[in-house]
């Protein structure tokens, strides 16, 4: 009952899912908590909505490496076109290529997330200062970026 | 560069004091120091004394105004998109002519508040009536009549749930009539008529059917009668509020004398601030302040028609001057990034040139993209053509503007406008392969340009670190430019060249071997011991990690690129989906307009704090001192209107 275990486009297919539904989750989260915390905020003053917003975008760059992510493989390995026939070996690869993308994708969206919800008191309280909210908030990025990098250079060099 | 402050000491006469004042203000070059500030302040303090600002006053003035501007903006016809102020002499400004007027004016504005409240809480106290009333509207007996000599006439909600005709039965055993008025969602209106003897019994049969007696305001008329009246009420009501509002709208239409009375207070409090610097005695003061040394000659003629004496100090050593930066067009919009950050120590230096380049560098490449370089050109330059020079928001533009260009430079290197919108367009509306000329492509060679990252980093950090020997050459610390960074250099620079192979593996070798030994001699010179001093050498060695995860760091200018490259041929995919018919070409314009509206928004926001994070943590951590105060001149504070920059004559 386990045959599509053995089959190289589960594999593939499973890793373009991961990339996108943990990356995906973890942005979904961290937005989600910058959104609430910024609600209390912009009851008190609304003109702050701008900057607010600019704290909020940034736990989402997660989702979107988590996508470009899955859309390359989709891309490489021609699902686009449809019918693909990969080895196992193929598959497996691409599956475990993904995971850098989805897995810190998904921890460093939540906790990006939390800082930038941090960030919002800086905005309320001083927004001459939201500068430092940002910084903080794209130090836990780096995480990110460095595995959406790999990702990346793990499919680009990859023969389909 | 930070300019250079002195110390403006100045002592005049009483009488000149106003005027003298006034003269500070308008050259708006000169930040107040607090006398408790200065050197020997007891014996100043006990021999002169300090005025009483009149502050209090004026604040609560310019609170009434503020509030019936607060009001009016409501109602003020829209203001252009970059309106021009109003320019006002300085004279004009400090003359306080306009504040009784428009006190008036506050005062009625808030009048018609005032009154629109009242009217609008009569109002609704009739509403809630209504709705009472709105029950009942069918029973048509008068409302003061309902009790008379023999009968009574009681009104009840009924539940729904309650039997009617039971009910109806039973009080009709009573000789009491009952009436079913109206009924909504949740219960009866009933009206039970009965003998003034019979009243209570009445009323107990009706309660233990789960009913509630009513009781109405005391009106005169109808049920219906009431409702048609007070819907006659609520139209004159609404007619009221309406003359009222129209009124503010004219109102509205000048708020030009609130505004430039606002802009006096304002001006007015800030003076009654400055004085409290200055120290009184029976015929002179003295006030001090800091001057930059550029603006020491526009201060020393505006002095001259008084007199008074001063001078101009040269700062002590451990006293900490405002920083101010003056800087050429080019890195002018650059300070942005370092006021951000917190302003440098005044003994150190202005970073904005070093910033200047590199941020316009990585700016460049984490965008790459020339379409989208070309938006960000144009939308800022336009902008700050707009704002006002020397404000935050103009820099800000200028800053976007120039990295829009640095966007264009690298997008064109790649070859990427809108993404690959010229080849994809043309393939699918027109069938044409089209080629678009590139240098080098991140797709196909993702490793040149990590190398190409890596070491625009390495030289970032390295200017860094000269920097940081520089600051230590400047105050005479000769070991720490030497050993601190000179060595690194050897080591840092050694180690990739041991990469190339050949000759210059032999070179790079050496440097890092004589470098290494040199760190392991001398990083634990501060430590009292021997021990101390061997082990601080060897474990000064791990600091290797930190410049090699500095480094890596840079990685993300390749990460950034490719996703705004991928992002945008996503986009490009996807719009040119529906196909080269008329429906295609509609859809297409829609998904490219949002798709990359979207794809630049989140891409030119990420490149602004990744291409900062790069200055704050890995640049700035390499030599920078903060601790700077902003310098804040005593100049008129206006918010509407502009001062006519003519204090020069």
């Amino acid at each position: 009952m386990f045959e599509f275990l053995q089959n190289g486009n589960f594999w593939a297919y499973l890793g373009v899912a991961a990339a996108v539904i943990l990356s995906g989750m973890g942005s979904a989260k961290g937005v989600g908590l910058v959104g609430q915390a910024s609600a209390g905020v912009i009851t008190e003053d609304p003109d702050k909505f701008g900057q607010l917003l600019v704290l909020q975008a940034l736990p989402g760059t997660q989702g979107i490496y988590g996508f470009l992510i899955g859309f390359i493989v989709m891309l490489n390995s021609g699902m686009m076109g449809g019918g693909i026939s990969l080895d196992l070996a193929t598959g497996t690869a691409v599956f475990a290529a993904c995971l850098p993308v989805g897995i810190v994708g998904l921890v460093s969206g939540i906790h990006q997330g939390k800082v930038s919800a941090a960030g919002v008191s800086i905005v309320a309280k001083r927004p001459d200062q939201v500068a430092k909210a940002m910084v903080s908030a794209a130090l836990v990025e780096t995480y990110a970026i460095l595995a959406f990098l790999i990702s990346m250079l793990l499919i680009f060099n990859m023969n389909f | 560069m930070i300019l250079k402050m002195e110390k403006l000491m100045l002592y005049a006469l009483s009488e000149d004091k106003q005027s003298i004042m006034d003269r500070l203000m308008g050259l708006g070059c000169v930040q107040m120091v607090p006398p408790e500030e200065l050197d020997g302040f007891e014996e100043l303090g006990a021999l002169a004394g300090r005025d009483a600002p009149a502050i209090y006053e004026y604040e609560g003035k310019l609170s009434e105004i503020s509030s019936a501007l607060g009001v009016l903006r409501e109602y003020e016809p829209k203001a252009k998109l970059f309106a021009k102020k109003d320019s006002v002499s300085l004279d004009s400004m400090l003359a306080l002519d306009s504040t009784e007027e428009a006190l008036k004016i506050a005062a009625s504005v808030k009048g018609i508040i005032s009154n629109i409240a009242e009217v609008r809480s009569f109002q609704s106290a009739d509403q809630f009536t209504r709705q009472m009333l709105l029950p009942w509207q069918r029973f048509d007996l008068a409302l003061e009549h309902l009790s008379t000599r023999f009968c009574s006439a009681a009104l009840y909600t009924l539940p729904l749930t309650a039997n009617l005709d039971e009910l109806r039965q039973e009080l009709d055993n009573l000789r009491a009539p009952l009436e079913e008025v109206s009924a909504d969602a949740d219960q009866r209106y009933i009206a039970v008529i009965s003998l003034q003897a019979d009243r209570e019994a009445a009323a107990s049969l009706i309660k233990e059917r789960g009913g509630l007696p009513v009781t109405l305001p005391e009106l005169t008329g109808t049920a219906a009668e009431n409702i048609a009246r007070l819907e006659q009420k609520n139209g004159q009501y609404e007619k009221n509020i309406q003359v009222l509002t129209d009124s503010l709208q004219q109102q509205a239409q000048s708020t030009k004398l609130l505004k430039l009375a606002f802009d006096q207070l304002s001006t007015a409090i800030g003076a009654q601030r400055a004085k409290q610097n200055l120290l009184l005695t029976e015929r002179s003061f003295a006030v001090c302040g800091w001057v930059a040394e550029v603006d020491k000659e526009r201060v020393e003629k505006a002095l001259e028609p008084f007199t008074c004496c001063y001078e101009f100090q040269k700062p002590a050593a451990e006293e900490n001057p405002p920083v101010r930066f003056k800087n050429n067009a080019l890195v002018e919009p650059f300070e942005v990034i370092t006021e951000m950050y917190g302003l440098p120590n005044p003994q150190t230096l202005d970073p904005d040139p070093l910033i200047a380049p590199f941020f316009f560098l990585f700016f460049g490449m984490m965008l790459s993209d020339a379409g989208y370089g070309l938006v960000l050109a144009i939308a800022g330059f336009f902008a700050a053509k707009m704002s006002r020079k020397g404000t935050f928001g103009n820099k800000m533009f200028r800053l976007i503007s120039l990295c829009g260009i640095s966007t264009v430079i690298w997008g064109a290197l790649y070859g990427s406008w809108f993404g690959d919108i010229i080849t994809v367009f043309s393939k699918t509306f027109f069938g044409l392969d089209v080629t678009v000329p590139k240098l080098i492509d991140p797709l196909q060679q993702p490793m040149t340009i990590m190398i190409i990252s890596f070491i625009f980093g390495a030289v970032h950090l390295f200017v860094g670190m000269g920097v940081k020997a520089y600051l230590c050459l400047r105050q005479g610390d000769w070991q720490g430019a030497i050993f601190d960074i000179g060595l690194w250099y050897l080591v840092l620079i050694g180690l990739p060249l041991m990469l190339l192979g050949g000759t210059a593996f032999e070179i790079g070798k050496w440097m890092a071997i004589i470098g290494a030994i040199g760190l392991v001699l001398t990083q634990g010179r501060q430590k009292p011991n021997i021990i101390g001093k061997i082990t601080g050498g060897v474990m000064s060695l791990y600091d290797i990690t930190g410049y090699f995860s500095d480094v890596l760091s840079y990685s993300r200018i390749l990460a950034l690129g490719l996703a705004t490259g991928v992002i945008a041929s996503v986009v490009n995919i996807l719009s040119t989906l529906p196909g080269a018919n008329i429906i295609g070409a509609v859809l297409f314009l829609v998904i490219f307009l949002f798709g990359h509206f979207l794809n630049l928004a989140i891409n030119a926001l990420g490149s602004y704090v990744h291409t900062s994070r790069l200055q704050y943590v890995e640049f700035f951590g390499k030599f920078y001192e903060g601790g700077g105060r902003p310098f804040t001149p005593f100049k008129p504070e206006t918010k509407y209107n502009l001062i006519e920059s003519k204090e020069e004559n």
